[in-house]
């Protein structure tokens, strides 16, 4: 094929306007993300669950050397559930990966607390709120449940 | 342990995360740059028309491939795994994190046999359960002297019509019903259509019924047409060719419906993306909370009835931009009778791939592991048939910036090749290459409010 063709020309000239575009746009950050590894594989899925005791707070941190918080962190997500709804609609948070989240959960019936891809499970009861505590080590979105109801209460974002 | 699966919400306990929004200008600035360049750098005499024939494969594997054997070994394969449908999810627990109904339907079978028939062809043509036990219905009818002959035969008219309504009403089942993910709804939504596709078959003939009125193999056959291999009939002889991807959708197709088809097929992955975004969630949720009701069952009505609507104007809304590109296409060439709306109606099947790709990649990835514990147990009774029960899933096998990327590559890879197959039918129609391209420009604006549409969908999570 002749390189002087200007199809050609236009091709590798599109090419090279992909790869500016691409190179422009992209954050200069987004390699730290990247490198955040499948260690959250094994690690996520072992989050614990306390169902509200006053005094009892369940941190665990990424860094694997972390001591546990002494005080009670705000939550990242608190609920209150009334008549078979969240008051005030769909609760939202995002966090990054690897933040403490604390998700507190206020129903006025027995139910029990399910958030997703962790699959981490509290008891809630009216007058009992449920508190669900653990690192995000899992990135992604994930619903937060009332699992016999199968109400959908409030979503957290896991950003990367 | 295994991670438990929303009811509510269809399947996937990993949702993936919004495009971010330079991502988002990079994707739609892309599609633009590659659509400048197909405008100039396309060829200008049809390429894939030409080698729609393709190359017939050897004579041993036409026996193989099209031999009565194949048919009978992939056929039962087929009817056994959709008997473990409906019993699993007829009888089996009712939870769709332990019962393989509803993770088989949604994912191995609707999203896992997609890349299978890009790269191998059709093969659920082969696997169909419900062509399988027609044929075997008529092969032991002539063994004992009876006969099922068609009522009639299948109408023109009707063409791709069945296989549309087909294909909308399963999306009502997966997008629009919030319980969709029950395994009884899964098995009762198997036994309702397997009733009306043998009621279509003895109708029509079931040769004629599954090539056009059955939606999921109409679905696989059309998307099996972007890639290598593929069936081509002439003169009643089927042969199995090998020819260049996408020229399987070269060509005029003029079988009715095939619009409507390929816009529910659009359309439906649309409103998926859509009915996650904030606004569609709380606008759901407001009219949820003014219908308030004690009856599980009606408020599941409602929330199915608005998806509908939502489901049925996303169609709508495909098909309105189809059909005005379509007539700015004739515009531009000043002829009225030049095109008919279906000349470029296959340049939309990779892009319905794209979205595909785009939305399910994920939840293919992620859930489809799931099937590899759950064909151990398939009931959800605590059994270990082949020891692999307690397969744990790697919800971080694909994070989601890898993802985000693949979205964005699918929706401009679709992009091209929609360009692609519509410049091919575009020089295949006119003879004046002005002519031509002239009426690309506004297939041009249609791809790129396609891909940008997909692109937007994607970043509003």
């Amino acid at each position: 094929m002749n390189p002087r063709d200007p199809r050609l020309l236009l091709i590798a000239g599109g090419v090279i306007a992909a790869i500016v575009l691409f190179l422009v746009l992209r954050p200069s950050d987004d390699e730290d993300a990247a490198t955040t590894d499948t260690v959250a594989a094994s690690t996520g899925m072992q989050g614990e669950t306390t169902t509200a005791a006053e005094s009892e707070t369940t941190t665990n941190d990424t860094t694997p050397a972390a001591t546990p918080t002494v005080a009670e962190p705000a939550p990242t997500i608190a609920v209150t559930v009334r008549d078979g709804e969240p008051v005030g609609g769909l609760a939202r948070a995002t966090v990054k990966q690897g933040d403490p989240v604390t998700i507190v959960v206020d129903a006025d019936t027995a139910d029990e607390v399910h958030v997703h891809g962790y699959d981490l499970k509290a008891n809630v009861a009216p007058g009992k709120p449920a508190r669900v505590a653990f690192s995000a080590t899992l990135a992604g979105g994930f619903e937060i449940e009332l699992e016999e109801a199968g109400l959908h209460i409030a979503e957290l974002a896991v950003q990367p | 342990m295994i991670p438990s699966l929303p009811l509510a919400h269809g399947i996937g306990a990993v949702r993936d995360l919004p495009v971010p929004m330079w991502l988002f200008y990079y994707g739609a600035g892309a599609a633009l740059i590659v659509s400048f360049i197909a405008l100039g750098a396309l060829w200008k005499k049809p390429v894939l028309e030409r080698h729609r024939d393709g190359r017939p494969l050897p004579p041993w594997a036409q026996r193989v491939l099209l031999g009565p054997e194949l048919r009978i070994v992939a056929g039962a394969v087929g009817f056994g795994l959709f008997v473990l449908v409906l019993l699993t999810g007829a009888f089996g627990e009712y939870s769709s994190a332990t019962n393989i109904a509803p993770t088989f339907v949604y994912v191995v079978f609707w999203l896992g046999l997609v890349p299978v028939v890009v790269l191998f062809g059709n093969v659920f043509s082969v696997l169909s359960p419900w062509k399988a036990a027609a044929d075997a219905a008529a092969w032991l009818g002539g063994r004992l002297g009876v006969s099922f002959p068609a009522a009639s035969r299948y109408p023109e008219r009707l063409g791709r019509w069945p296989a549309a309504l087909g294909l909308f009403a399963f999306a009502v089942l997966e997008l629009c019903y919030p319980n969709s993910a029950s395994p009884r709804a899964v098995a009762l939504a198997v036994a309702v259509y397997s009733w009306a596709t043998w009621v279509g078959m003895a109708l029509y003939g079931r040769e004629a019924w599954h090539r056009s009125g059955e939606a999921f193999n109409v679905y696989f056959g059309l998307l099996s047409r972007i890639g290598p291999v593929g069936v081509v009939e002439r003169d009643g002889r089927r042969t199995v060719v090998v020819r260049m991807p996408l020229s399987g959708l070269a060509g005029a197709d003029r079988i009715a419906g095939t619009i409507a088809f390929l816009t529910v097929m659009l359309g439906s992955v649309a409103f998926d993306g859509f009915s996650r975004t904030t606004w569609w969630v709380d606008r759901l949720f407001d009219i949820e909370s003014k219908v308030v009701t004690d009856s599980v069952l009606l408020s599941d009505l409602v929330t199915t009835a608005v998806n509908l609507v939502g489901l049925f104007a996303a169609v709508a809304v495909v098909a309105g931009i189809y059909l005005l590109a379509v007539a700015g296409a004739r515009a531009a060439v000043h002829r009225r009778d030049a095109l008919r709306n279906d000349d470029f109606a296959l340049s939309l099947v990779p892009i319905a791939l794209a979205y595909a790709v785009a939305h399910y990649f994920s939840l293919l990835v992620l859930q489809g592991q799931a099937a590899w514990f759950m064909i151990s147990d398939p009931f959800g009774y605590g059994w270990d048939l082949f020891g692999t029960a307690t397969f744990e899933p790697n919800l971080a096998a694909i994070k989601p910036n890898q993802v985000w990327y693949v979205q964005v590559a699918a929706l401009v890879t679709g992009h091209v090749l929609g360009l692609v197959i519509a410049h091919d039918r575009a020089v295949s129609i006119f003879r004046s290459p002005g002519a031509a391209l002239r009426t690309q420009y506004a297939m041009l604006v249609l791809m790129v409010a396609y891909t940008v549409g997909g692109l937007w969908l994607l970043s509003n999570g």
